[in-house]
């Protein structure tokens, strides 16, 4: 478990099957849903049950639940698409409420996914996408210094209506010597 | 499309099965598409009969390969329709000129411009993406004349021969597609083969009987 001040971030477990299938809310998607075919994705609690115990899933650390200081899970998050011959990682966090994007919670599960991404897999890049109507999650992209790669029009089908896919990329930066 | 060729494209069948082959193997394929060099042909023949054998006609495939064809030449490139999403209508598209004698825009464009028909057509699909390569300039020049916009530039992103190169990403929709089609409609009205042809022969006549 990796402890802040503010949250505590672990890997999820089948008691977290409750928390995790409140996410996946069809009425409400988000970009973490999103497959490789950019269909949004909303799994079962048995599909998410399977996933969970994956054995792979559970080596690569795959779901990490973000717990506040009382202990209320608050989000999730995972890395995705490791590719180590080009160097970078796609990046999934998402939060019940859109707004705790805002909060130190969303920095604190941040500044481990960088920690995890640049110093421990030593990867340059770290990627992320973001549907045209998640203001809160592109806000706090282009806080945390990640630069637009440019938007996917017309992209994903949901509510009856087409979304555009915004692309962000962070680069690692050099790290100081002094 | 109003220009009359005799290239068509048709579904990739088992026949095709060593041709296709030979092409994924070449390392042209590997250096501007997509693949791994150390992917023997056996384990490119496995891929390819798992696409293939998808095609019953009750299933609704998430990819599909068509061969281009030319009634000169035969087969004479590849185009791999893929991430077919039904519910987004869309998917990604690569286009491949396995013969190399005719990797001439014309082909590569005939081949592109019926991908796209096909795709909009007949798979009555919403949006056309294709990832390609900075340094492979023929093939995004292609995309940005049918009218393609280049939608992201993810800077470093594909490693090739020790050097990471931008990777870009194009995205065509039905609007922009129909738009093309209208465009050239336009261009090559009146300018079919047989059309040239009878144009020439009436000058000849003329030029003949002209005292």
């Amino acid at each position: 478990m990796i402890q802040g001040l503010h949250t505590s971030i672990r890997t999820a477990e089948l008691d977290d099957l409750g928390m995790l299938s409140q996410f996946y809310d069809p009425e409400r998607p988000r970009s973490l849903y999103l497959d490789r075919r950019c269909e949004v994705y909303c799994p079962t609690k048995d599909e998410l049950r399977e996933m969970l115990t994956r054995p792979d899933v559970r080596a690569s650390l795959g779901f990490l639940v973000v717990e506040d200081a009382e202990g209320v899970i608050r989000g999730f998050c995972a890395l995705r698409g490791i590719t180590q011959e080009a160097a970078l990682a796609d990046m999934l966090l998402g939060f019940l409420d859109p707004l705790d994007f805002a909060t130190p919670v969303a920095e604190e599960t941040f500044a481990y996914l960088k920690r995890r991404v640049f110093t421990e897999l030593r990867l340059e890049k770290l990627m992320a996408r973001c549907l045209d109507f998640e203001s809160e999650y592109r806000q706090f992209l282009m806080q945390q210094g990640f630069t637009r790669d440019g938007v996917q029009r017309e992209v994903v089908y949901a509510m009856g209506a087409y979304h555009d896919l915004e692309s962000f990329t962070l680069v690692k930066q050099p790290e100081r010597t002094d | 499309m109003a220009l009359k060729t005799g290239m068509f494209l048709r579904r990739a069948e088992r026949d095709d099965m060593d041709t296709v082959v030979t092409w994924m193997d070449d390392p042209d394929f590997l250096h501007f598409l997509y693949g791994d060099p150390v992917r023997s042909p056996k384990q490119i023949r496995e891929h390819l009969t798992a696409v293939l054998g998808r095609n019953a006609p009750n299933t609704v495939p998430s990819g599909m390969y068509l061969i281009v064809e030319s009634s000169e030449h035969g087969p004479v490139g590849l185009v791999s329709i893929m991430n077919i999403s039904w519910r987004n209508r869309s998917c990604s598209l690569d286009a491949y000129i396995g013969n190399k004698s005719l990797r001439s825009g014309m082909v590569a464009g005939i081949s592109l411009y019926r991908a796209m028909e096909f795709c909009f057509d007949e798979l009555n699909l919403h949006r056309i993406t294709t990832y390609i390569y900075s340094f492979n300039s023929p093939s995004w020049r292609l995309m940005e004349l049918s009218g393609a916009k280049r939608e992201l530039v993810m800077r470093h992103h594909v490693p090739r021969d020790g050097k990471l190169y931008d990777l870009y990403a194009y995205g065509l929709l039905r609007r922009e597609f129909e738009a093309l089609r209208e465009r050239q409609a336009a261009r090559f009205k009146g300018k079919s083969l047989a059309e040239m042809i009878a144009a020439q022969q009436e000058a000849l006549a003329q030029a003949e009987t002209a005292p």
